[in-house]
């Protein structure tokens, strides 16, 4: 019998182009909109390099030391690429021009002896250059507040100030990839994950005979139903597990950086399309609700998930971790996605089977929840 | 009169459903919007750092105090794992810490610039307050004159408003992905079951002149548009109070009105498509979702590559985006209305395009 409800079933789930969709196509486009849109965004938010800038510096004084600080400041960074580009102008105006047009984050210029700047938006770019100036400001001022001592505490005072910086010792956590947007794929594998619920719901409404004629023709039946669920789930979770490694590929292939800990990728798609159709099996058992009722419910409470794991808007996850740390800890999502992130930021396995391990706790009970539920119903009439 | 109250008797029908996505959304977007402002690393100086001062001395003191004016300061437990999930998703960006004998040690998420701002910062602060006190001044001193050395508030200004949005921006803005995703799942189903083959081609045979037919479709549309545009303009105005008719901010609504009606017309273009009810929830969420990311609703349209900006232009939603961009900006300019005006445009050929569908099924089901 479960050979046969798993053949059966096997040819049914590869058959439904519902749920095809869900969770092989739908990720495809998701996956490529995340990856067209912010597949670059941590560089351009995190890593910012190379800030354009015009400068018109009329006072002579301040030319002569910005020149030099300039260099100070802008000077190679370890990968050769430079944090300023600087672009002379011949006048104010054409320097603020380039401003408008978007050319430039900031105009570097010169007025009452002060070295100025001039900004559009407030962003980091534009604070690294306030930090610029700031700085210029500060070696100006200390030497002319210090400009009455000694010729030997003036020398002191400069090479403290052009000295080596302090020892401000960087302890580093992690060497994984510090990338947030990629939290968007992890969350997205959970969604596809997740939407195995669909195929593990409509096999439990198909066993149910007050749902569906399918399932009241399996009721007349005298095989083994505790065969012919684990029959059908396994083949439900098979073919589902099969359209979201086809998605982790794709998105791999796309770019996305996933890490090259491909075993235990592997294992956290099993585990969480095993949630996913057991939980969706839950759900189907529960009560006597309409077959639509019943899909509209495995939507919502997914897409609430994920909404809360940091789908849709990425900050979601920390917001309840800060206010409700409760819900991240139940939450399917938040165990899919953060089994993928241990993999990226931790060497060690702890958290990460520690979710598995939660993944698979949650899978049983949902497993015998559903078939405390299930069995042995009894229909009077339908 | 009868297409018209047809429409809306299926629509009653519909009506908790449709009371559960206008609640369900409407919910979506207070959080949406609250949360909205939220990246700093794009929109302000102020980096969110944790301090750990176990130093007794006052330098340890006064730098404490100049980080606390100079950025948010977040409470966070002292413990690794939890720092770097704060780190990784952006909730702290520098934690540094000071111990004795003024040793500091700093963690930040590696080879950023957000971390190397705060570094500077700190190597700029301590710099100069050494050298005061080499100079010869006191503790207490020193730190005044390093604030006054460092402090460049009159050094930098700027042009126009800036970049950081009020919470009503990013309220209309996403509205733009509910518009679209409620419409669609509301607004369609109604119309393809009155266009179902065998309720249309009763309709058809019937007195009634199709031209009459298509008024009372369209007019009815557009009762059931409005009063969801009404329903949330309603909702803009308890949440931001005054706020929604300060300055040219009024400006908004014309423009939610302008993507409606756009989206009126994508629906309009769906429904000459027999879709089963499960199919439009696709149809709808991967326009909504596709057209909110593409146009800069879910990401702020500065971190988009050049390639993706440009394929952004032929976004509907890239229209409306720009026009609340330019409203922000506070002061009237054509840029606006052009936005809004190319909405209409897209709306416009949607219609068309939708007429043309309609007819060319008209005739193949006529032969």
């Amino acid at each position: 019998m479960f050979w046969h409800s798993f053949k059966y079933n096997f040819l049914t789930v590869i058959r439904d182009k519902q749920q095809i969709f869900w969770s092989m196509i739908f990720v495809f486009i998701l996956g490529t909109l995340f990856y067209s849109t912010f597949g670059t965004a941590y560089e351009k938010s995190d890593l910012v390099k190379n800030i354009k800038v015009s400068a018109y510096i009329e006072d002579e004084f301040v030319a002569e030391n910005f020149s030099g600080i300039i260099e100070e400041i802008s000077l190679d960074e370890e990968g050769g690429e430079k944090l300023l580009n600087v672009t002379h102008c011949d006048s104010f105006e054409a320097a603020e021009a380039s401003l408008d047009d978007g050319d430039v984050v900031g105009v570097f210029y010169s007025e009452d002896g002060e070295l100025k700047l001039l900004v559009k938006n407030k962003g980091i770019a534009e604070s690294i250059l306030s930090t610029i100036v700031s700085q210029y400001h500060q070696i100006i001022t200390v030497m002319t507040d210090v400009a009455s001592e000694s010729k030997d505490v003036q020398a002191m005072v400069m090479l403290r100030l052009m000295g080596q910086a302090d020892e401000n010792t960087e302890k580093v956590l992690s060497n994984g990839n510090m990338d947030v947007f990629i939290q968007y794929f992890y969350n997205l594998i959970a969604m596809s994950c997740l939407f195995a619920g669909f195929s593990g719901c409509s096999f439990a409404i198909k066993n149910q005979a007050n749902l569906s004629s399918l399932g009241a023709r399996k009721n007349l039946g005298g095989s083994n139903s505790l065969a012919q669920t684990a029959g059908g789930l396994s083949a439900v979770w098979l073919v589902l597990t099969g359209l979201t490694l086809i998605s982790f590929l794709y998105l791999s292939i796309i770019g996305v950086n996933f890490g090259n800990r491909i075993g235990a990728i592997i294992l956290v798609i099993f585990v969480g399309c095993l949630l996913g159709v057991t939980s969706g099996y839950f759900i189907g058992t529960l009560s006597k609700l309409s077959e639509t009722m019943k899909e509209t419910l495995c939507v919502t409470i997914y897409m609430v998930f994920c909404f809360l794991s940091g789908l849709m808007i990425m900050d979601m996850r920390m917001i309840v971790d800060i206010h409700a740390p409760f819900i991240n800890k139940i939450n399917p999502a938040v165990m899919i996605s953060d089994a993928f992130y241990a993999l990226n930021v931790y060497e060690t396995y702890d958290r990460f089977f520690g979710n598995i391990a939660a993944m698979l706790v949650l899978s049983v009970a949902f497993m015998i929840g559903g078939s405390i539920i299930g069995r042995r119903k009894q229909y009077a009439s339908l | 009169m009868q297409v018209f109250n047809t429409f809306f008797k299926i629509t009653k029908k519909q009506l908790p459903s449709f009371i559960t996505y206008f609640v369900i959304f409407t919910v979506l977007l207070s959080i949406m919007s609250s949360i909205g402002t939220g990246n700093n690393a794009y929109q302000d100086t102020r980096m969110d750092v944790a301090i750990f001062n176990n130093d007794g001395s006052k330098k340890g003191e006064y730098l404490e105090k100049y980080l606390t004016e100079k950025h948010n300061i977040v409470e966070v437990e002292n413990d690794d794992e939890v720092i770097q999930d704060r780190l990784y998703f952006q909730v702290i960006d520098y934690v540094l810490y000071i111990e004795d004998g003024f040793k500091l040690t700093n963690i930040k998420r590696p080879g950023t610039t957000t971390g190397a701002y705060v570094d500077s910062q700190i190597d700029t602060f301590v710099k100069t307050f050494d050298s005061y006190v080499i100079a010869g001044y006191s503790e207490d001193e020193a730190y005044e004159k390093t604030i006054a050395a460092v402090d460049n508030k009159d050094l930098v200004s700027m042009k126009g408003k800036g970049n950081t949005k009020p919470t009503i921006y990013y309220f209309f803005t996403y509205l733009s992905y509910i518009f679209l995703g409620l419409l669609i799942n509301v607004l369609a189903p109604v119309i393809i079951a009155l266009n179902k083959k065998g309720v249309k081609e009763r309709t058809d045979i019937s007195p009634l002149s199709s031209k009459s037919r298509s008024a009372q479709l369209i007019g009815a549309s557009v009762i059931l548009s409005l009063v969801i545009w009404l329903g949330f303009m309603l909702v803009s105005v308890v949440m931001f109070k005054g706020e929604v008719f300060k300055d040219i901010n009024a400006f908004l609504i014309l423009n939610a009105l302008c993507y409606l009606i756009l989206s009126a017309a994508i629906v309009t273009l769906i429904s000459n498509f027999q879709l089963k009810a499960q199919a439009i929830s696709m149809v709808s969420n991967v326009l909504s979702l596709a057209f909110s990311f593409l146009g800069g609703v879910f990401v702020p349209m500065e971190i988009f590559g050049d390639t993706m900006l440009k394929i952004a232009k032929f976004i509907p939603t890239y229209w409306y985006v720009s026009a609340a961009d330019s409203i922000m900006e506070g002061v009237m300019n054509k840029d606006i209305f052009m936005c809004m005006g190319i909405q209409l445009l897209y709306a416009l050929a949607f219609f068309a395009i939708s007429l043309v569908i309609s007819k060319r099924m008209r005739v193949s089901r006529a032969s």
